[in-house]
């Protein structure tokens, strides 16, 4: 009982991390039109800027450069380089993201070596924000999780309530008509631009003194931001959250169930004893990295514009 | 043979609380020219959404030649007999005048998935392909790419598609919309010679070519059909006008 | 008249091709196969995303099913099977093809960004598979198989090996250039062009772009049953994402709009990672730099840019090559070179190896060596060497607000311009 507590409320902090990252995607992806490819790379960038600061402004000032270091990426990214493709249209954007991305994950190799490196969470943070049954449960994970909600509970307020809020949402709607009443539209693109990079730097910049920091952190994340996106429906705020939380669930939950394929198939009568325990001897745990992929392929079967997505396919 | 080739009854369409259609009747005799007008906003664009398999309806029959067409997928659709237009141009940019017209021909052959041009109705398709060439006056473009065409034949080009899958009825969206008065006089003359035979339906603000082109008229206002009759019905009948003027256009 | 000098071109290319074995050494011969395999992938790729306008960033999938599956046929026949050794590399595009069917299925439910999305999700998928799952794939050490004899041929040697992988070359530019000249290609192409426009003349768009996604899969297997026929082997290093990155780098930099650009793109980037690779460890960056220039000055790639220059010099509206082009050319090359500098130093003092002298030496940070020059990390001077060379050829091959990079490669005007229309991404 207390593991699974302890597994539904990991899979509730992976899942925020999740949404940290995906709803900048899909912020920029309904305003701009962009798929950024490289955005999971500015989770990765905000690891290693933070890595980097933390033996010069301490873990906290790492990470506030990590977020504002990426922040400030992502606008000369658009700034300087989207901004240049955008008349060949969004197949070359989504061209060019994707060098950067390679490009970002090279760079890192440059500076920090192909491996992985050491930014661990400081020893002043690593106490037990509460117990459950024998488990300590661990107050990083906590604030990662309170982070996020806090970060969502800020974006949700500013686009609301707010006068820029407005303007960013009559923006997406409608940016031509925005501009005729005299908005700087490129401005509110470019600032979105950063304040979703800068999203995925802060995440990153906790998330990877977390789990881990290396080059490869931006691949495996990426990908499933990518399912997250595509299950939650691009462009809606609402689908990625559900989303975030379903897969991040899901991945924590499975680990724990205590048996192979063979095995289950065995006790359906489908495969012989024999070949369970070779051929399909696969822990069922072991689908933690797969079930996120099965998910959006049965979305795309059943409801191909995901949860929250527009009907109009 | 069943005179109404294409019959819509009691069709309705909300979206979300806002109701856009409701309970439109119509029926398009075979071979006529209708044209669906009426002031912005009446649900013009909605209906023929509709017809044309963009949205399901919410309720109520879509039949083309007595079957079914309501919730069809475009190509179902297109093999069940209707072809359209649109009303921003849907040419292929970068395809020939002459490839543009070929894969429409080429698909009304049920020649869809053609490794080689071997056999006898490979001659046909080339030789339905220039006959609509040529009677766009095309073919000194037949070789250009479409992007490369001035806007008005790439209309025609546009039309001659929709023509050349040899649907029977035929969904014209604004034909002459963003067009000068010369060029609309040239694809008014154009699209009647080309759909000789053929039904014709189309949504069109320009009234002349309304009344010069159509041989009935259905006016939309508010989601509903208010008369369908001839053009010159049309023009004499008082509650069209206050429509109109009531919405201030015309 | 040119298409003579065509003809004749393509003589010279192939009797060179026939003749290689004879005279080029067995590292050659090795470049020669891989880069085959990489332009048979590249084309596969291509019929997606070049003919089909379909964006596909997870094609490593199909190319490491085409291997395993290959390696498996492979052991069978070793194991008395009488499948003919020659026909292998039709195994792989087998698999590919059936896998691509049903990958194809769901990918193409959606097109434009999603459509990546998806392909990224599946290959990452099969990916995660191939780890988890060792009785299939092997784990780390991945599997292994040999070659055998059939019949009169013998297929021990490399040359052996390269004259099949040059045939099999060969049979898929043919094939793939008969398909896109075909009257199903021009459907193909009109999908790129104008989804709606297709499915409204009658065409089923999805079951369209299926196939096509199971052709392009079935080439990209067939390219994984000639690596593993050269290689003997497989592993699930295959599946991971740096073959998907390659594949898409080899097209757009050799030109999707341009039959043979993924070839050239191909040829390229393999021989670039060939000799880059024992040169530097940062050879990767340096190609991403490059694709990144090139999707932001030269969107057609190289052969985009050859073929914009062959019209133009036929036509008769420009020389071969002109000032301004060797200019920007110069500047191009000084830039890159600047910018080598200052990658291979930062990384040099950044490595642990250095780190490690630093600490020997006590304090003292020994000389940098790049391409045999020695550089003092601490004074300012290779520095500025590097950021003046990679800023001034940046301007001299931009040109101060008047490009001539952009020029030497204008070709058509922006490729993909028309693709910006809206409901492109739904």
């Amino acid at each position: 009982m207390d593991t699974i507590v302890v597994a539904l409320l990991n899979g509730l902090i992976y899942g925020l991390l999740l949404f940290m990252i995906s709803s900048g995607l899909t912020l920029i992806f309904g305003m701009m039109g962009i798929l950024n490819f490289a955005h999971a790379s500015f989770y990765m960038l905000g690891a290693y800027l933070a890595f980097a600061a933390t033996r010069i402004f301490g873990f906290w000032g790492g990470i506030v450069f990590g977020t504002l270091g990426v922040a400030l990426i992502g606008l000369l990214c658009e700034r300087t380089l989207l901004r240049h493709v955008r008349r060949h249209g969004h197949v070359q954007e989504l061209l060019l993201t994707f060098g950067l991305s390679f490009a970002f994950e090279e760079l890192v190799k440059v500076f920090f070596g192909p491996y992985a490196v050491s930014y661990p969470v400081p020893e002043s943070l690593r106490f037990a924000a509460f117990s459950i049954g024998a488990v300590q449960y661990p107050f990083f994970r906590v604030l990662i999780g309170a982070t996020a909600i806090a970060m969502f509970a800020a974006i949700f307020c500013l686009l609301r309530f707010t006068r820029i809020g407005l303007v960013v949402r009559a923006a997406v709607l409608n940016p031509d008509m925005v501009r005729a009443l005299g908005y700087n539209v490129s401005a509110i693109f470019s600032g979105m631009f950063a304040v979703g990079a800068g999203l995925a730097g802060l995440a990153g910049a906790m998330g990877g003194a977390y789990y881990t920091t290396n080059p490869n952190m931006a691949t495996e994340l990426g990908v499933i931001v990518f399912v997250v996106v595509v299950v939650g429906g691009l462009g809606s705020l609402s689908g990625a959250l559900i989303a975030s939380l379903v897969i991040g669930v899901l991945v924590n939950a499975v680990v724990y169930v205590d048996t192979t394929f063979g095995d289950l198939l065995a006790k359906v009568g489908i495969v012989s004893a024999e070949t369970a325990r070779t051929l399909l001897n696969v822990p069922i745990a072991n689908t933690a990295g797969v079930l996120p992929f099965l998910l959006m392929l049965l979305v795309l079967m059943i409801r191909p514009q995901g949860i929250a997505g527009d009907e109009r396919v | 043979m069943n005179a109404n080739t294409l019959k819509l009854e009691g069709v309705a369409k909300t979206f979300g609380v806002v109701r856009v259609l409701e309970a439109i009747d119509l029926d398009i005799r075979q071979g006529e020219r209708h044209a669906l007008i009426g002031p912005n906003g009446a649900g013009k664009s909605t209906l023929f959404n509709l017809i044309s398999g963009a949205f399901a309806p919410t309720s109520g029959l879509i039949a083309l030649n007595g079957t079914s067409i309501g919730g069809l997928v475009p190509h179902a659709l297109n093999r069940a007999g209707l072809g359209r237009s649109f009303q921003i141009t849907h040419v292929f940019d970068r395809l020939t005048v002459r490839e543009n017209i070929l894969l429409a021909v080429m698909g009304r052959f049920g020649k869809r998935w053609s490794l080689m041009r071997i056999g006898p109705v490979w001659a046909q398709i080339a030789e339905e392909t220039d006959r609509l060439i040529a009677g766009a006056n095309l073919a000194a473009q037949a070789g250009k790419r479409a992007a490369d065409l001035a806007y008005s034949e790439q209309r025609a080009v546009e039309i001659c598609m929709t023509v050349g899958t040899g649907a029977s009825v035929i969904l014209l969206d604004e034909p002459t919309a963003g067009m000068s008065r010369e060029e609309t006089r040239h694809i008014i003359e154009f699209i009647r010679r080309m759909t000789e035979g053929r039904t014709l339906v189309m949504v069109e603000h320009d009234m002349d070519v309304v009344f010069t082109l159509a041989d009935r008229v259905s006016v939309l206002v508010n989601g509903r059909i208010l008369v369908t009759g001839t053009p010159a019905e049309i023009r004499s009948d008082p509650r069209v006008r206050e429509a109109y003027l009531g919405d201030g256009e015309h | 008249m040119s298409r003579i000098v065509l003809v004749l071109l393509g003589l010279v290319a192939a009797a060179a091709l026939v003749a290689l074995p004879a005279f080029g050494g067995l590292a050659t011969l090795n470049l020669a196969n891989k880069i085959m395999i990489a332009a048979v992938f590249a084309l596969g790729f291509n019929l997606l995303w070049g003919q089909a306008g379909l964006p596909s960033f997870g094609h490593a999938a199909y190319y490491g099913v085409g291997t395993f599956a290959t390696i498996y046929m492979m052991d069978a026949i070793d194991r008395g099977g009488a499948f003919p050794t020659p026909l292998l590399p039709l195994v792989g595009a087998g698999a590919g093809f059936l896998f691509g069917l049903v990958a194809g299925w769901f990918a193409t439910v959606r097109s434009g960004v999603y459509f990546a999305m998806i392909t990224v999700a599946i290959a990452e998928l099969v990916s995660a598979l191939a780890q988890k799952w060792e009785g299939l794939f092997g784990g780390e050490a991945g599997i292994r198989s040999i070659r055998t004899n059939w019949g009169p041929l013998d297929f021990q040697s490399t040359g052996s090996v390269y004259y099949l992988t040059l045939v099999w070359t060969l049979i898929v530019l043919l094939a793939l250039y008969g398909l896109q000249r075909s009257p199903f290609g021009l459907v193909v192409r009109g999908i790129r062009e104008r989804e709606l426009r297709i499915r409204f003349l009658g065409y089923d768009a999805h079951r369209v772009k299926t196939v096509v996604f199971a052709l392009s899969a079935a080439v990209s297997g067939l390219a994984g049953g000639l690596l593993a026929i050269s290689d003997e082997s497989a592993s699930m290093v295959l599946f991971g994402g740096a073959g998907s990155a390659f594949v898409v780098l080899n097209t757009v930099i050799g030109g999707a709009g341009v039959f043979l650009g993924p070839v050239i793109g191909a040829a390229l980037t393999t021989s670039f990672a060939y000799f880059g690779s024992s040169l530097s460890h940062f050879w990767p960056f340096y190609l991403g730099v490059v694709f990144v220039v090139t999707v932001l000055f030269a969107p057609e790639g190289i052969g985009g840019a050859i073929l914009a220059r062959w019209r133009r010099v036929r036509d008769g509206a420009g020389p071969l090559i002109g000032l301004g082009d060797l200019a920007g050319l110069a500047g191009a090359v000084l830039a890159m070179a600047g910018l080598v500098l200052l990658i291979e130093l930062t990384g040099t003092i950044c490595s642990e190896a250095y780190r490690a002298e630093i600490a020997s030496l006590k304090g003292v940070w020994p000389p940098v060596r790049i391409f045999a020059i020695s550089f003092a990390p601490l004074t300012p001077w290779p520095w500025l060497v590097g950021l003046v060379a990679l800023i001034g050829g940046s301007r001299l091959a931009l040109g101060a607000g008047r490009p001539i990079l952009p020029r030497l490669f204008a070709g058509r005007p922006g490729p993909r311009a028309d693709q910006t229309r809206p409901g492109e991404s739904a």
